[in-house]
């Protein structure tokens, strides 16, 4: 029973990150029509950031951290917008964008290993040492990612639902060409959901550092987003927490039967969701098609 | 009609002049390992004109001919080593379980469309990956197989590396006259129909689902028997090379030599494959190179080097009509 609780827990934890990747995704699908294939390179980076703030340059504050990082992001954002998306605005072939997409990551992968090391390395945990109730064990650290990532998420419901700037984001996203019309500057709003998807996959890259060790592995990340994506609905934001949850919790409870084929199982569970109802479990939105 | 014999002997001629040229100038002039990584890059050829048929002719981005080039590869070398079979009758059945695999993926996938359908070829190549590195009794796992025989043909046997050059040369050309070929059959124009205007190729009595099933299916028999080759060339394979990187590699090599033309891709093939031999004093920054190579490239060129080719092409056959025209005026 302890060790049920434990999958569950860390499950639910990890599948936030994943539901947190897959949102970044998402948003940039619906705002610039890219899939970034450079999602996992960037929660890497955050991994790296973390550590080069942390252990090389030994701030003491954590709030200079955090301001610092961020700051990082959004210019590192700015940059990958002005790099993977604006020079493609009449680009005859789509696949020319998610190309170059793969090619920022390799170069985002080479940056963070010459700038920062070579090495796998362990980040320090926010506060270390594990809580212990009975045979229940479970780092400190699971807890600090729940939270963060509910927190995150809460932000950007607030900003999408509540607030004037996210409205004008989501108008952007949804008719680009209606937007224009409307005054709205939508190569200003490509750049702004490029700068807050940034910071959410770096920040969740960060907070993972301390579990899963700072290597460019963590890019693996990735194809899970991609998988709760699927699942949970394409196109919408809250299909992403539920296929990510339903992900983190598939590869928790793996665990019982089986450990070399959780990749076998996670995807496993994508091909059937595909097969069975491909439109996930909250029903997704329909893409229009070119008129 | 005499007219279209002689241009198609004058193809062969050049084809057959492209072999004999590598084969003299690899033997003398490259290194082993060097040949090594050219022969890699033919038969990664397969692989990615298997690419270009599901992606330049049908236009959807199927992302897992990796895992049928394992599945080629294994299998091949399995049948060899633990069933002892012949060489060439195990790279046939190699081939034949990947097209089938393909065949049946395809049945399942395609009945999804866009962004579902990458997605679900990603996932293929991740469940691929994962069993090629853990299911031991069938891949050796992380060992992988080695002591594969050697491939003999006609009393020959392709001991070293630089004996395969003309073989695998041929093959490509063969592939490269296939791939033409393909491409004005009703099959290939049904293809390009249905990545132009699905809807429209389904009023003109195309079967999309069909069509599309088909150009999986023959994907996914290149890549196997391209994978049948590389695990009879290196006589050794390990699950290491099945990853989702590579594929992406492939990708790459095909959009980089221009995602419409057979002999762009195959290019592109070589560049990629040869660029760490190219660029050895980058040193650690080669990657780096490699990703900032990648984004200029799709930023100034996206249709690969055929496209800057033919738009040089068009430019010059313009200015010269220009002057022609001006001559006639003048």
């Amino acid at each position: 029973m302890a060790l049920f609780f434990q999958q569950t827990l860390t499950g639910l934890s990890v599948g936030l990150v994943y539901a947190t990747v897959a949102m970044g995704l998402m948003l940039l699908l619906r705002a610039a029509g890219v899939m970034n294939f450079a999602q996992g390179n960037l929660l890497a980076m955050g991994a790296y950031v973390g550590y080069a703030l942390i252990e090389k340059l030994n701030l003491s504050s954590m709030a200079l951290a955090i301001l610092l990082s961020v700051l990082l992001f959004v210019f590192v954002g700015c940059i990958f917008c002005g790099v993977c998306v604006l020079p493609f605005k009449r680009a005859k072939w789509p696949q020319a964008m998610l190309i170059c997409t793969l090619g920022a990551g390799t170069v985002i992968n080479e940056l963070c290993l010459l700038l920062v090391t070579t090495e796998t390395k362990a980040l320090r945990p926010i506060i270390p040492g594990a809580l212990t109730v009975g045979g229940f064990v479970i780092q400190y650290q699971y807890f600090f990612i729940f939270g963060a990532m509910i927190l995150m998420m809460g932000g950007l419901y607030f900003l999408f639902e509540k607030t004037y700037c996210g409205c004008i984001l989501s108008a952007a996203s949804q008719n680009k060409y209606a937007a224009d019309l409307l005054g709205i500057p939508t190569n200003l709003t490509i750049v702004i959901t490029f700068c807050i998807v940034v910071c959410m996959t770096g920040v969740s890259g960060w907070l993972l550092a301390p579990i899963y060790y700072v290597s460019p592995s963590l890019s693996t990340f990735q194809a899970r987003a991609f998988a709760s994506i699927v699942i949970g609905g394409f196109g919408n934001l809250q299909g992403a927490v539920v296929g990510g949850v339903i992900v983190g919790l598939v590869e928790a409870y793996s665990s019982y039967f089986t450990t070399t084929y959780k990749d076998v199982v996670v995807f496993g569970c994508l091909l059937l969701m595909l097969v069975i109802r491909p439109t996930g479990i909250l029903k997704s939105e329909q893409r229009k098609e070119k008129a | 009609m005499k007219n279209t014999t002689k241009a198609v002997l004058f193809r062969y001629l050049i084809a057959l002049m492209v072999v004999l040229f590598m084969t003299f100038v690899l033997r003398n002039n490259l290194k082993n390992s060097q040949v090594n990584v050219f022969n890699t890059a033919l038969i990664f050829f397969f692989c990615v004109a298997g690419q270009y048929v599901m992606l330049g002719l049908g236009g959807m981005l199927g992302m897992c001919s990796i895992t049928f080039l394992g599945l080629g590869a294994f299998l091949c070398a399995y049948l060899n080593t633990r069933c002892a079979i012949p060489v060439i009758p195990s790279i046939i059945l190699g081939t034949v379980a990947s097209g089938l695999l393909a065949l049946f993926l395809g049945l399942l996938l395609l009945k999804l469309d866009g962004p579902y359908f990458v997605f679900g070829t990603i996932g293929v190549v991740y469940i691929g990956t994962s069993i090629f590195q853990n299911f031991t009794a069938f891949t050796g796992g992380p060992n992988g197989i080695s002591g594969i025989g050697k491939l003999s043909l006609l009393g020959y046997t392709f001991s070293t590396f630089k004996s395969w050059v003309p073989l695998l040369g041929t093959l490509v050309m063969l592939l490269l006259f296939l791939l033409y070929r393909i491409k004005n059959t009703s099959f290939g124009r049904g293809l390009m129909a249905v990545r132009d205007d699905e809807t429209a190729a389904f009023s003109l009595g195309i079967n999309v689902y069909r069509t599309k099933v088909i150009a999986f299916a023959v994907a996914g028999l290149l890549a196997g028997f391209g994978g049948g080759l590389y695990a009879v060339h290196n006589g050794t394979i390990s699950a290491s090379l099945f990853t989702f990187s590579t594929q992406t590699k492939f990708i790459i090599m095909l959009m980089l030599g221009g995602v419409m033309s057979p002999i762009g891709a195959f290019c592109g093939t070589i560049l990629v494959n040869f660029l760490p031999e190219i660029a050895r004093f980058a040193d650690s920054y080669l990657n780096l190179l490699y990703g900032c190579m990648i984004i200029v490239l799709m930023i100034f060129m996206p249709m690969g080097l055929a496209g800057v080719q033919k738009e040089l092409a068009t430019r010059i056959r313009t200015a010269s009509q220009k002057r022609i025209a001006a001559k006639k005026g003048a």
